[in-house]
């Protein structure tokens, strides 16, 4: 459903139709204590109702266990999911069109996951975090996706080991 | 760092680093021929393959004295040796071949713990045995960092077809459209979402597939397009591609309202965006642009533009706008404004209007890339 434009389709005759922006990286660490800093042009992603994710850590299938960001009702929500549940950390509140939005997600060596946002470099605001999820020995896959049937303008993606908050992560990003 | 070496009678070799690497420095190695004319007015360069990237590593401390000594060794004869930073994420490794030192050679002692310790210490120069960049090895502790604009060589990608973006560099760092090719990853320019400057700096564009459903939606002379009220279009205009497939449509009477529009097609239950690339001509007006049934019972989508030193105002009349106007080369923005709610499937108008009913109300619009996805 389009509620936002995208980039410029350019047509003759017909119609035309541009397919899907599709990215993966291999992702080789095991689930641990990790922070996932997000700095991004949203585009349109917290505006789809369905989305595979703005970013997941998973096999190609989005299979369990699995550590993914994705809109649900117009917000941003982490959700940590293994084969003996899931828990999950929504926001409150969701970047605009054209906004640049800083997210980032936590999750603990006990499996917690936090979810914080600022928006056009404005205030952090934190999600509840969740309760616990024993870590699976092993993601689903050794890929991160980025991008799949998603629209947006990615400026910053980093993962570290341990949790930290978003001006540590800011710094290491080099923001 | 572990290795197997077939003159060993272990199934692995360990040298456990007392510290992680330090003095981390990237390196490339290449066969480069280049050639400068006398004059220097021209170089040549002539390459062979890629190369490849390697990496300086210092070894500190290291009171393993024949195990530093056996992984030179065993580096010497071309060994696979396996860096692992953190042994508590041991999947995260990297496979390496020893470029230097090679035997023969001695280690020298640490500077710090060398004479009162007889530590030692050593430099190595690695190449991994895919010889891509060691990403991730600057801090044991960084599992993953992308910078927009940076490499994505080992990424893997996919795009079946072309698609838009904005680059800067030619008519102004406003941005001029650009086509990246089928499988090409698009670095995108842009600007501050409340500002109409220069575009300062990249993302990575990734989008999901849509379909534009108005057809030859630069060239507006086509049979594509007819008049709802007549008035004149000329096409060749300079567009915001560095091109000139902008068409300008122009309403030079206040006799009557212009209405340049197309049929289109709605073909699913959902909202739909209609967006459009335009500047004023040099007499205009408030113009606008629509998106209503055929039988113009009903308006779904209104926005109205008016200019004032070639700014541009935009209200969305019926329709929520979608973001800031966006400008681009040429004194070019674009516009975009959606609608409130479901459509139903069916025929209806896009509608361009480059003056509105007010008295005396005349003039142009230069106008392209005029798109409706859903």
């Amino acid at each position: 459903m389009a509620s936002f434009p995208s980039s410029p389709i350019v047509t003759l005759a017909a119609t035309d139709t541009r397919t899907a922006d599709v990215l993966r990286f291999t992702f080789t660490a095991r689930p641990q204590a990790m922070s996932i800093y997000a700095r991004f042009v949203e585009l349109g992603t917290i505006l789809m109702t369905t989305s595979p994710g703005l970013w997941a850590i998973s096999d190609t299938s989005s299979n369990n266990p699995r550590l993914l960001v994705f809109p649900t009702g117009g917000l941003y929500r982490l959700h940590h999911q293994t084969t003996f549940g899931t828990v999950t950390s929504t926001l409150a509140a969701a970047p605009a069109y054209g906004d640049t939005c800083e997210l980032l997600a936590t999750i603990t060596a006990a499996g917690v996951v936090q979810l914080s946002q600022s928006v056009n470099g404005g205030a952090v605001s934190s999600a509840t975090a969740s309760s616990a999820l024993v870590l699976a020995q092993a993601w689903s896959g050794q890929v991160l996706q980025v991008g799949a049937a998603n629209f947006t303008g990615w400026r910053n993606l980093r993962i570290d080991r341990g949790v930290f908050d978003m001006p540590t992560m800011r710094r290491k990003a080099g923001v | 760092m572990v290795w197997t070496d077939t003159d060993d009678q272990t199934t692995e070799r360990v040298l456990l680093l007392r510290e992680p690497f330090r003095e981390l420095r990237p390196a490339h190695t290449q066969t480069v021929f280049v050639a400068d004319s006398l004059d220097r007015t021209n170089r040549q360069y002539f390459t062979l393959g890629e190369g490849a990237d390697e990496l300086l590593v210092k070894v500190r401390y290291q009171d393993d004295k024949q195990g530093l000594l056996d992984l030179i060794k065993a580096g010497s004869k071309g060994r696979t040796i396996t860096y692992i930073p953190d042994l508590q994420d041991g999947d995260v490794r990297f496979s390496c071949v020893l470029i230097a030192p090679l035997s023969p050679t001695a280690a020298g002692l640490d500077p710090d713990r060398g004479t009162a310790f007889g530590e030692l210490e050593v430099e190595l120069h690695l190449r991994k045995t895919d010889e891509t960049p060691f990403a991730g090895v600057w801090d044991k502790d960084v599992l993953f960092e992308y910078r927009a604009g940076g490499r994505l060589e080992e990424a893997t990608f996919t795009r079946a077809d072309v698609a838009s973006y904005v680059a800067i560099g030619a008519g102004g760092s406003y941005g001029t459209l650009t086509t990246a090719a089928s499988g090409a990853i698009r670095t995108h320019w842009m600007s501050s979402a409340s500002s109409v400057g220069p575009r300062t700096f990249p993302v990575l564009l990734l989008e999901g597939a849509r379909t534009n459903r108005v057809l030859s939606n630069r060239n507006l002379n086509t049979t594509n397009w007819a008049w709802g009220t007549t008035g004149t279009v000329t096409t060749g205009q300079a567009d915001p591609w560095g091109g000139a497939n902008a068409t300008l449509v122009n309403d030079a009477t206040t006799a009557s309202v212009s209405d340049r529009r197309q049929t289109i097609g709605i073909t699913s239950a959902t909202r739909a965006v209609l967006s459009l690339l335009c500047k004023p001509h040099t007499t205009f007006g408030t113009g606008s642009f629509r998106l209503y049934t055929t039988d113009a019972a009903t308006t779904h989508i209104r926005g109205s533009i008016a200019w004032s030193s070639g700014k541009p105002t935009l209200t969305a009349a019926v329709g929520v706008a979608v973001g800031s106007p966006v400008r681009h080369r040429g004194g070019f923005f674009r516009f975009a404004i959606r609608t409130t709610g479901n459509l139903t499937t069916g025929n209806r108008f896009v509608s361009i209007r480059p003056a509105s009913t007010a008295a005396a109300q005349r003039g142009g619009l230069i106008v392209t890339g005029v798109q409706v996805e859903q």
